[in-house]
């Protein structure tokens, strides 16, 4: 029995602990009141959405009054939404709603935003040719380089604190103060949202963005080498005419992580379904020579990794002579 | 079954087997059409003796030019061009086009009015690609090779011979211009950043311009080292892009991002195309107002130069490729035109039809308009021949 006794005081008194966790921040003791910008943190320019949310029904019969930098909105009186345009980069901005009651009784509610721009820049360390002057794409398993760049805030990028997420995942571990750049493996998946936050070192969140990264497969485009003008920029896109007797072909593999692309398990060339010995010294690149006239033949062309199986890409096109 | 009569039926149906054969061999008349009789499977190669080898008659394929005629427009050169500059003349000289042979490096004049061309360097840089010529026609910069194996080679043009002194560059340079001060901007990568840099080759002076944060930038330069430079992230379709305007050293972030984004411009307006909706579009920003202001035809700010307006190479295309990425990788090509972006105005207008003047599909890149505003150049990215529009005739 004294064994049961203290066994139930223990249960009472653990299970307390959460329950009166949920009271405090229970909108029966303490109900939602208060004044919620959307986006959380605009951009300059950018349209944002003031809401008044008040679940206790204290501004019921109560005028609103929204107010921009001390500015009245008039076109917003008495509603519980508003909508507003962001002021200029780095300049702060006063949204205050004011709800008059009866009896010259009034609560104010106010909010200060700084309209900042978070850009992030995303250098995926895959291969596209020298002439291509796009930029390149992840694929599965490449690494990708994240710059944030702020710009708006009068606090040096080195002091504030960056958290870096990748899907749910954080990068490096935590928050990591002048961390502006990061880098990390593309996942699985066709799409991965990668999100920074922004904070100084006192811990007030000052910026949050999260952009889609696409992670898109590898590609091969087949293109003329000349050896006096290089490689021709355009591609061969159906079939390539043998005029001369002999030409080069390059195989350009886009989008293929450049640690692959450097050090290939697997490059074969296959010239009308047989696996050819390339004599090259550049696995990519292979010379064909006319052997009899009139005719067609398929040029295939494949690189792949070993490890990372999903890392690699096939492409073929047509040799007319 | 007796085995001698189970021998004579066996024998008898390899005669008839061998009879059918032989009356297929002689007397058979083939089918006119051969697919309706056996599938084609697709299995590895075929022989098309059906194939008519492309014609490789020469005056077929290559235009005869008269550089020296009264035409606006006119083709300059039957040579792939790596390179070329309006060279300054003075009000007595005739006016001349520099340019370098792509893959040769060796760099010729054109005199724009007797229509002469003469070779000024016969110094061989081999797999040029790239150059740019000083507007004095002094000095060049000239990229050639590929990968690992890119040089970058500095160059004075010599007035007395044929000979090209060159120095070669050891820094790793990522794009590169001239001035109209006949000095040279180039930008360097470095381990997080692209540094710009001023050389000024007659006094061997390097000056530091300004940093972009990021690696994978482009730079659209100014004419000048003092002008409004800008910078953004290269160009994905599935990528955001953001453009910085860069003043006396100081990047300055624009209204300006979207996916697919590239730009070009000056201090009066940027002229910048985006994927929206997974349509390609054109806007012209204003720089006075600060207001975007939409534009027809899409164009590809790749194709576009400017001095006072912004002209460009483009057509009344409706895009139906992932732009701009496969106009990059050059699986694309268009027929273009000249149009003709005013800042005053936020207008575009048709210039001049390219293409339709003549008959020909010329897509236009590195475009480049000479200082007085009267002669727009352009190459021809299907043969990288050089091409000139001279509004003043």
């Amino acid at each position: 029995m004294r064994t049961f006794s203290i066994l139930c005081t223990l249960l009472f008194a653990f299970t307390a602990l959460p329950a009166a966790a949920q009271l405090t921040s229970n909108q029966f003791t303490n109900p939602e009141y208060g004044l919620e910008i959307q986006p959380e943190f605009p951009r300059p320019g950018e349209t944002i959405t003031a809401t008044l949310t008040d679940h206790r029904g204290s501004s019921f019969g109560a005028t609103v009054t929204w107010l921009v930098d001390g500015k009245v909105i008039s076109t917003a009186e008495n509603q519980r939404k508003t909508t507003l345009t962001a002021g200029k980069i780095g300049v702060p901005q006063t949204i205050e709603v004011i709800l008059s009651k009866s009896g010259n009784t009034s609560e104010s509610l106010k909010k200060i935003i700084t309209p900042l721009y978070v850009d992030i820049v995303i250098e995926p360390q895959t291969r596209t040719p020298d002439f291509y002057i796009g930029r390149s794409l992840p694929s599965i398993g490449s690494i990708v380089n994240a710059t944030a760049l702020i710009n708006g805030s009068k606090i040096p990028a080195s002091d504030l604190v960056y958290t870096w997420r990748i899907g749910q995942q954080v990068i490096e571990g935590g928050p990591i103060r002048g961390r502006n750049q990061v880098s990390y493996t593309t996942p699985m998946g066709d799409r991965e949202t990668l999100t920074v936050q922004i904070a100084t070192t006192n811990g007030t969140i000052i910026a949050r963005r999260s952009v889609s990264i696409p992670s898109v497969s590898p590609t091969i485009q087949f293109y003329e080498l000349s050896p006096l003008f290089g490689l021709n920029s355009k591609t061969i896109i159906d079939s390539i005419p043998l005029i001369g007797n002999s030409t080069v072909i390059k195989a350009e593999p886009y989008y293929l992580d450049s640690r692959v692309y450097n050090q290939p398990a697997i490059s074969q060339w296959k010239i009308g379904g047989i696996t050819t010995s390339n004599q090259s010294s550049n696995p990519y690149e292979i010379t064909l020579q006319r052997s009899w006239s009139g005719g067609s033949t398929e040029l295939e062309f494949q690189v792949r990794d070993t490890t990372q199986v999903l890392q690699g890409a096939k492409g073929s096109t047509r040799i007319n002579f | 079954m007796k085995r001698p009569i189970f021998i004579i039926i066996g024998t008898l149906i390899v005669l008839l087997l061998v009879g059918v054969w032989m009356y297929i061999l002689f007397f058979s008349q083939s089918s006119s059409t051969p697919d309706e009789t056996y599938a084609d499977l697709g299995l590895g190669d075929t022989t098309d003796p059906s194939y008519t080898p492309p014609s490789t008659d020469d005056q077929t394929n290559t235009p005869v030019i008269d550089v020296a005629s009264n035409q606006s427009l006119r083709q300059l050169t039957t040579r792939p061009v790596a390179g070329y500059q309006d060279v300054t003349a003075t009000t007595s000289d005739p006016s001349y086009v520099y340019f370098t042979e792509r893959g040769t490096g060796h760099i010729f004049s054109i005199n724009l009015e007797s229509g002469e061309e003469k070779r000024i360097s016969a110094t061989t840089i081999p797999l040029t690609t790239h150059s740019v010529i000083t507007p004095n026609g002094r000095y060049t910069m000239v990229q050639s090779g590929s990968g690992n194996a890119t040089q970058f080679t500095l160059g004075t043009i010599s007035t007395t011979s044929d000979t090209l002194e060159t120095q070669t560059i050891s820094e790793s340079i990522v794009s590169f211009t001239k001035t109209i001060e006949n000095t040279f901007l180039y930008a360097v990568k470095t381990n997080n950043s692209v540094v710009a840099k001023e050389f000024n080759p007659a006094t061997k002076s390097v000056k530091n311009l300004f940093t972009v944060p990021f690696r994978e930038a482009v730079i659209v330069w100014a004419n000048s080292a003092k002008g409004v430079h800008f910078a953004y992230p290269k160009a994905s379709a599935q990528l955001e892009g953001f453009i910085y305007q860069i003043k006396n050293g100081v990047l300055e972030r624009l209204p300006i991002d979207g996916y697919g984004l590239s730009a070009t411009g000056n201090a009066s307006g940027i002229l910048y195309s985006k994927v929206e909706k997974n349509e390609y579009k054109t806007y012209f920003y204003n720089q006075s107002t600060a207001i975007s202001y939409p534009t027809l035809p899409a164009l590809i700010p790749e194709k576009c130069s400017s001095l006072t307006e912004i002209i460009c190479g483009g057509s009344y295309t409706t895009y139906k490729e992932i732009m701009p990425d496969t106009w990059y990788q050059g699986a694309a090509s268009f027929a273009d035109d000249l149009f003709i972006t005013h800042p005053e105005t936020n207008l575009t207008e048709p210039l001049t039809g390219v293409s339709k003047t003549t008959s020909q599909n010329i897509d236009i890149s590195s475009l480049h308009i000479s200082n007085d505003g009267q002669r727009i150049y352009f190459i021809n990215t299907l043969d990288k021949n050089l091409w000139l529009f001279d509004q003043g005739k």
